[in-house]
């Protein structure tokens, strides 16, 4: 696998992060999709994780919008690289003098390394990093600003702890002392992260965006019971969520609801395609749902995905199509239907 | 040597509480005392354990993110031999400063 996470918050919420503080998702401003996430505190943060193995090498995409800095002097820092101890390699900012993209080495009272491509402030761009960490001479950090670079670093990269990134944070930075430096108010959108892995997505992200498909109509399969409904995909298409205001249900292993879904419109290519479902248990046990594709008259079932007893995301991405095993197309997605499954 | 009986009833604390599965386990584990036929009866149902503890699942939103690429945007060359200059958007300083891009 190499595309290891990847977020458009176009579910409406923040908890599409892995784990978040403070943070909203708003509509206000969005670079694909309805929504983004909404970054206007300095404690606010959200959190992308690999899983449970770090990589040395990974590369982000971030669609950033600036808003502010949290004062005129203030540093803005926007993300973060952690390996699986906590230990910060990289911190990544705007230069509140002049909006230039910065990185240092550790925390926002680390060592300067680079600096280079001005950010414009309330539009969209898109920052590329490419990360490797590692002990001078072999550490690496690349920014792309809109496809051009703007930051070719090597040397020290590693601050101490594993020569890894485990997980990336996203907004407030981990020391903070005033002039040092501050969290960015801004919007982000379509986050993503690869690692160099596999065979396809295994390495700079590209400008691509996350585009919403969302259940639209009745489906194949209806094994699900709705608690509204009147059809089953009237009870799972709200975004954000209303958990228990309206659900579909089911005990039975192995019911399948598909649902006809939204199409995208524009021409392009698929780099990966994430499934999310937000489900509970409705009482402390266990049980798995698995999302699903029915693509040409065909079901496949994703991979089991615990729930418990609160409401939350679980996830899951596809990178290649469970029909052909090869990347999705555009007519293939529109003309599919997404389900679930009891697992 | 470990006491199985132990063994399986310390096992059977960790079991979700509200298992009814594990409540009849715990009863054939106490009556079990090392009898063949109560082993197999532990056996068969420590199988039945997981899916007894098999809760209803409540799904309220459904839908999937496609990482979507538009195709780059085609660079409009200045020049193109045969088409009018008129009917582009030139700036015809750039061409008397670019010579090499007229044939």
């Amino acid at each position: 696998m190499s595309r290891r996470a990847q977020v458009g918050f176009e579910g409406g919420s923040p908890a599409q992060f892995d784990s978040y503080s403070g943070v909203t998702v708003s509509a206000a401003q969005a670079r694909t999709g309805t929504y983004s996430a909404r970054f206007d505190a300095y404690t606010e943060y959200g959190l992308l994780g690999l899983g449970i193995v770090g990589k040395s090498e990974v590369n982000l995409r971030i669609g950033l919008y600036p808003t502010a800095y949290r004062s005129g002097t203030e540093d803005g820092y926007f993300v973060q690289l952690f390996d699986s101890g906590g230990i910060s390699h990289l911190s990544f900012y705007l230069k509140a003098t002049d909006d230039v993209i910065q990185v240092k080495r550790g925390r926002s009272d680390g060592t300067w390394l680079a600096g280079g491509g001005v950010v414009p402030f309330n539009v969209w761009s898109c920052i590329e990093i490419r990360a490797l960490i590692a002990d001078a001479p072999n550490g690496r950090v690349v920014v792309k600003l809109d496809g051009g670079t703007v930051i070719d670093f090597t040397g020290d990269t590693r601050l101490a702890g594993t020569a890894e990134v485990y997980v990336a944070r996203y907004g407030y930075n981990s020391y903070y002392a005033g002039v040092s430096g501050s969290s960015l108010f801004c919007y982000m959108d379509d986050l993503a992260i690869n690692d160099t892995d596999g065979a396809v997505n295994n390495s700079w992200c590209g400008r691509a965006g996350l585009r919403p498909v969302i259940p639209t109509g009745v489906g194949n399969a209806s094994g699900w019971t709705p608690l509204v409904g009147p059809a089953n995909w009237q009870d799972v298409d709200e975004q954000p969520p209303d958990d228990v205001t309206t659900y579909v249900h089911s005990d039975v292993l192995n019911t399948v609801d598909t649902y006809v879904a939204s199409d995208i419109v524009p021409d392009g290519t698929v780099n990966a395609v994430c499934a999310w479902i937000r489900g509970q248990l409705d009482a402390v046990g266990t049980g798995n749902v698995a999302p699903m594709w029915r693509i040409a008259a065909a079901n496949y079932a994703g991979s089991d995905l615990p729930l418990d007893a609160s409401w939350k995301y679980v996830h899951q991405i596809y990178e290649t199509s469970p029909a052909t095993g090869v990347a999705f197309t555009k007519a293939e997605i529109n003309a599919a239907e997404i389900g679930i499954k009891v697992r | 040597m470990p006491d199985p009986v132990r063994e399986i009833t310390q096992l059977l604390d960790e079991v979700d509480q509200d298992a009814v599965a594990k409540r009849r386990i715990t009863q054939v584990v106490f009556e079990a005392d090392y009898n063949i036929e109560r082993i197999c009866q532990i056996t068969q149902l420590l199988g039945e354990v997981d899916q007894d503890a098999q809760k209803q699942r409540q799904v309220t939103q459904l839908f999937f993110e496609t990482d979507f690429d538009l195709p780059e945007v085609p660079v409009v060359p200045l020049y193109q031999p045969g088409v009018p200059t008129h009917h582009r958007s030139l700036d015809l300083s750039i061409l008397l400063y670019r010579p090499a891009m007229v044939p």
